[in-house]
């Protein structure tokens, strides 16, 4: 028997009876991450890391059990074990080892260092469960350095022209790694209120995070930076200039959608020279793509002599 | 190339883009961007499928992965920018990249290429791409860069404005319809009470344009008009600014696009009398 299957509720280990980042509501679920589409309500169980595992309690208000990065618990038959996959705070890779066979799924993850979430650690296995959002060779990334000065550039250029600067991020993540990586010389920065949320409930986990103040108003102090979810639902009374941050942005045609007056390429996730290291790193012979462009992918790993599939 | 590539970015956006840019480029790519943004463009080199094989074949991507990255991107120019492995040694200045295609034959153009490819990051390459295929299609917003011509002003009324961005969008009379001449953002003093005026009285939305009734009027100043098929005017505007807000003024008090024919009438017997001299 396979250690994991795919099933309409997600992946399942038969050996543990237990769902990794299951889409529906289980008996017992081994959660990579806290985003949404990781972390649903509902399960029966829920296990995550420690350091995942106020964000989850603070979104979906439950207390999973938690686990420490590297530790080995037995589940049924199944020994599994959690491993940093650098894609927030607490985000793991999942080991699962039944007699003696290894797979890791890697829930969301990327390789290079953001300066607040644990790094990635390469995890050997036989077999291995890689997301690919990112998993065609038009999504290269600049290194993290060069992204962020451009940001800073944008804001300084901003508050010089009396414009007040606001940045879509994810909540979770992206916010947290502009927080940590833009300069703190160039002016105030405000979060919006579920941002600053995030950010306080990180802090309390001992997340070194600039302070920063809230939205509250509209009246802001001169040549501020407004991290947002989302940028329609502000209403400010001063000249504002607006920017998205994510991989999308290396496309001119999400760009353009966008509407944004500037866009900054910077993602959470693998680009693909990344995914394809990962790939490499995990000693894997053979790989599932999951979500992102995971036909493209497999076959990409197929062609390269992987036993290659898709998680469906 | 690299800040060519940012200007053009920039542009649309920033009238002082240009201003930046030629302040601090090099005088040959200041030279060579001015005469790229003012319609000369250097002979077509390849074509954009050509382009995309040799990214392609440089990046050692399979004719399939390069066709799942075009759906992806829907842009060929962008596709094998994107494609192409990342650049070592010093990027080129535009006006030595503008050189490279200008010399470059049918022949030599796929190693011209790869030699612009192997120093030239992402953004750069975009532009190579797009100046190599004969598609780079980006022109001056005239504004601060040349002689626009003698500044001459018209009364236009206001149809739409989008408040995040403070964009007005002007009109000439046609007819008893209001034709759009102009958009344009506004600052200054009146900014929020104009904007605080548009909330109060918009009567639909189009994205983020609200449209408002014909009533605000205001001192339309530009430069060179030059005629323009494609705009319901039937003219371009170049360096459009707002001189004033005439609240003194009914929306019908504003002047019809016969007004415009008139000065673009005068304006070309003004150069014809020039050129005599």
């Amino acid at each position: 028997m396979s250690v994991l299957t795919f099933t309409d509720r997600g992946i399942h280990c038969p050996a543990g009876d237990f769902y990794i980042d299951p889409h529906r509501p289980v008996a017992r679920a081994l959660v990579t991450h806290g985003h949404s589409d990781h972390a649903r309500s509902g399960h029966g169980a829920m296990l995550c890391t420690k350091a995942a595992a106020p964000v989850i309690a603070h979104r979906l208000r439950n207390s999973p059990e938690t686990i420490a990065y590297g530790e080995t618990r037995q589940i049924g038959e199944a020994r599994v074990s959690f491993h940093s996959a650098g894609h927030v705070v607490g985000s793991a890779q999942i080991r699962v080892e039944v007699a003696g066979e290894v797979w890791v799924v890697s829930g969301d993850y990327k390789l290079e260092p953001d300066g607040v979430s644990e790094p990635f650690e390469p995890v050997r296995c036989h077999t291995f469960i890689s997301e690919c959002t990112f998993g065609l060779p038009v999504f290269r990334w600049q290194p993290q350095r060069h992204v962020m000065a451009g940001i800073d550039q944008w804001w300084a250029a901003n508050r010089a022209a009396g414009r007040v600067s606001v940045l879509t991020a994810y909540s979770l993540g992206k916010a947290q790694r502009l927080l940590a990586n833009l300069s703190r010389d160039i002016g105030p920065v405000l979060c919006h209120p579920t941002i600053a949320a995030t950010n306080d409930v990180l802090r309390a986990q001992g997340v070194a995070l600039p302070e920063t103040g809230t939205l509250t108003g509209d009246t802001l102090p001169g040549g501020a930076l407004i991290l947002t979810p989302g940028a329609a639902s502000l209403t400010l009374s001063q000249p504002v200039a607006v920017a998205n941050a994510s991989g999308w942005m290396a496309l001119g045609a999400r760009r353009r959608m966008g509407r944004a007056d500037a866009a900054f390429v910077l993602s959470d996730h693998a680009d693909w020279p990344d995914l394809n290291r990962a790939v490499r790193e995990s000693g894997a012979t053979r790989v599932f793509a999951t979500h992102g462009y995971v036909e493209p992918f497999r076959r990409w790993l197929a062609e390269a002599g992987y036993e290659a599939g898709v998680v469906a | 190339m690299i800040r060519f590539a940012a200007l053009l970015d920039a542009l649309p956006k920033s009238p002082d883009a240009w201003v930046n840019y030629a302040a601090t480029a090099p005088e040959g790519d200041r030279s060579a961007a001015h005469a790229l943004l003012s319609g000369q463009r250097p002979r077509r080199i390849a074509g954009l499928d050509a382009l995309l094989h040799w990214s392609a074949e440089v990046a050692a991507v399979p004719e399939w992965l390069m066709q799942a990255s075009l759906a992806a991107s829907g842009d060929k120019a962008e596709t094998a920018a994107l494609l192409v492995p990342p650049p070592h040694g010093d990027p080129p200045g535009l006006a030595e990249v503008v050189d490279q295609l200008e010399r470059a034959t049918r022949i030599t153009a796929h190693a011209t290429m790869q030699s612009l490819w192997a120093s030239l990051p992402q953004q750069g390459n975009l532009v190579v791409n797009r100046l190599a295929s004969g598609t780079f299609r980006t022109l001056f917003p005239l504004a601060a860069t040349a002689d626009t011509g003698p500044r001459q002003s018209l009364l236009a009324v206001m149809i739409m404005a989008d408040p995040l961005r403070s964009e007005v969008t002007l009109a000439l009379w046609d007819q008893g319809l209001p034709v759009p001449v102009a958009r344009l953002t506004i600052g200054g003093p009146q900014r929020a009470d104009l904007m605080a005026w548009v909330r109060a009285n918009a009567t639909g939305r189009f994205g983020p344009h609200w449209q408002v009734p014909p009533v605000q009027v205001f001192e339309l100043e530009f430069g060179r008009l030059t005629t323009n098929a494609r705009r319901k005017s039937r003219h371009d505007l170049a360096d459009p600014s707002l001189r004033g807000w005439r609240r003194d003024l009914a929306g019908d008090q504003a002047d019809h696009l016969t007004a415009l024919a008139a000065l673009f009438d005068r304006q070309q017997g003004r150069l014809l009398a020039g050129g005599t001299g």
